[in-house]
């Protein structure tokens, strides 16, 4: 057996390779020439498969900083803007009554019918760029009602509003071994 | 100057063998000596600081044609107007997302678009310093089996199942202008590292007609091995500025050696940058499914590969003869093989069970059952961990 690694944005680690069962004949041909690993430049691969690291945060901080992507919504006297944050500081998706797409059809920009709107239209492009867990800070029993109609409709367009916790590896003195994700598929079946 | 004061080093370690005395190490002469060391300066300089005559990213892009404010405006203004005078306001029901989104690829997507493929960092991997505000909206999507189809947008995931024919792409165009279409793989390389697998190709496309244009290499499906996660796969349009011979990057259909499909979008770029420029973009995200076993034997005709991602290992203070207040069994087998340990415990699970006689029945409640009070505590223990598949023992 070949000793492998895999290289990712964030993490260097190594990987075993092995073969799945099928004619030892295979084996010969032009495709077989490997590198002993293999390099994932996808920096959001490790976050999806919940490996990464994650930042913890402080306990002082104002808000807690313990997420890959987190939801913040603002509202000012005239306009709804929600957008995605990643931990490293960029904005990843945005949707906002400012942009004319939204405010075209809008009577009023800074109500419930507003509000409903940015919501959906943030979840629709979450899903289009492939984002579908964040973390938000919002407690739907204490935030006001418009806010929570922002929330049910990012809800109720798909997306989670809670990130998965870190993955962290199994090691035999801990008492219980969770899942490892990178050995989890969908049981979805070709033909 | 050096000379001098390594010579009171080396004299002063001498004095200090003969008899020891306690030098507090703040006071010791710290690093290489003035002459020697270079100057904060001379450091700045050498490292790759930022610099912003060096670290700058070039736009590739097509330009951005701006219409005058009152031109836009205008229509915008009245459009608003009749919307607040009319009686009622829309109900959320009433509003369209289609719509919204039509209107924002027009206006605000591409520099949205541009935002998320940074945040994918696809023109870091792709081009290198350089960037594109992807001007031109490209609508891709794949058919399925069911009649329905699998569109792709900017990093949503699509199976491998489902990607196994060439899509169906569509953009606005001129009929008299020429486009290349390029799908790449920058993460699936397996026998080179950083480079590109080339999916599909298609040079000289007139207009939107991408079936009348030069199928350079032709469409392979995805094929992301086992273990490695999602790979990004890239659609990048370009618009050409006359014809163009792409026969070093022509390949024989169908392409199946895939150290022929071996790609670099930076230096074919470089190549042929006075023709093309970058005008489209669009992604998805692809990871492995069972599908693909069968892709790779039959195929590709190729073993299948399966990877596995192997955590880095955990700091262990290193042994000593005499630990103190250790429990020993833990000690030693902190120390130990772990691979040996795991197989012992598997071979002492294979003693019990037996594929012959039905399971024995687990205990609802097992550390009820009696122990032994003749063994040793830290015996003991373990025969309960054990009994509650706690730690090593959560396979047995």
């Amino acid at each position: 057996m070949l000793e492998a690694r895999i290289r990712n944005a964030s993490l260097f680690s190594l990987i075993k390779r092995t073969y799945s069962s099928g004619n030892e004949a295979l084996l010969e041909g032009p495709n077989n020439s490997f590198l002993p690993f293999i390099y994932n430049r996808n920096p959001r691969n490790l976050e999806r498969l919940r490996i990464a690291p994650k930042p913890s945060g402080y306990v002082l901080d104002k808000k807690p900083v313990n997420y890959w992507h987190r939801l913040v919504i603002e509202q000012s006297n005239k306009h709804w803007n929600a957008y995605i944050e990643h931990f490293e500081g960029s904005r990843v998706v945005t949707a906002s009554t400012k942009e004319w797409a939204i405010k075209q059809f809008l009577r009023s920009t800074s109500d419930s019918v507003a509000a409903a709107i940015v919501g959906k239209v943030l979840a629709q492009r979450c899903l289009e760029f492939g984002l579908l867990e964040v973390n938000s800070d919002y407690d739907l029993k204490q935030t006001s009602p418009k806010i929570t109609l922002v929330l049910r409709n990012i809800e109720e367009g798909g997306i989670a509003l809670k990130e998965p916790e870190q993955f962290l590896p199994h090691r035999h003195w801990s008492r219980e071994a969770k899942e490892d994700p990178t050995k989890v598929y969908e049981e979805t079946q070709s033909k | 100057m050096s000379n001098l004061i390594n010579q009171f080093k080396f004299a002063r370690n001498l004095l200090l063998k003969l008899q020891p005395v306690y030098i507090q190490p703040n006071r010791e002469l710290r690093g290489k000596a003035p002459d020697v060391a270079r100057t904060l300066k001379q450091r700045l300089e050498g490292t790759d600081m930022f610099d912003p005559s060096l670290h700058f990213k070039v736009n590739i892009g097509l330009p951005h044609l701006k219409t005058s404010k009152a031109e836009e405006n205008g229509p915008r203004l009245k459009m608003q107007q009749s919307i607040k005078k009319s009686a009622e306001a829309s109900s959320i029901e009433e509003i369209s997302l289609k719509e919204i989104r039509k209107e924002w690829l027009k206006t605000a997507a591409p520099f949205q678009i541009k935002a998320i493929a940074e945040h994918y960092n696809i023109f870091k991997d792709l081009f290198g310093e350089a960037f594109f505000v992807p001007r031109i909206p490209i609508s891709i999507g794949y058919q399925q089996t069911d009649g329905s189809t699998m569109p792709v947008y900017f990093g949503n995931q699509i199976k491998p199942y489902e990607a196994v024919l060439p899509p169906i792409v569509s953009y606005e165009a001129d009929p008299s202008s020429l486009w290349t279409l390029v799908l790449t793989n920058p993460d699936g390389h397996l026998s080179e590292k950083d480079a590109e697998y080339v999916h599909w190709f298609i040079g000289n496309i007139p207009g939107n007609n991408i079936d009348k244009g030069d199928e350079v290499v032709s469409y392979l499906q995805p094929f992301p091995p086992r273990g490695t996660g999602s790979q990004r796969l890239v659609f990048v349009l370009y618009k050409q500025e006359k014809q163009i011979d792409f026969s070093s990057y022509q390949r024989t259909t169908p392409c199946l050696e895939l150290t022929n499909r071996t790609f670099h979008m930076k230096r074919f770029y470089k190549e042929f940058q006075d023709y093309i420029t970058p005008a489209g973009l669009s992604f998805f995200q692809s990871d492995w499914d069972i599908s693909l076993t069968d892709f790779f034997h039959k195929t590709l005709n190729m073993k299948e590969p399966i990877y596995e991602f192997d955590f880095p290992e955990p700091y262990k203070k290193p042994p000593i003869w005499f630990p103190k207040k250790q429990p020993f069994n833990l000690y030693m087998d902190k120390h130990r093989d772990q691979k040996q340990i795991s197989k012992e415990l598997l071979l002492k699970r294979l003693k019990t069970v037996d594929p012959f006689k039905p399971k024995e029945p687990e205990y609802k409640y097992p550390n009820a059952l009696p122990e032994n009070n003749n063994l040793p505590s830290w015996l003991r223990v373990e025969i309960r961990k054990q009994r509650l598949k706690w730690g090593r023992y959560n396979d047995m």
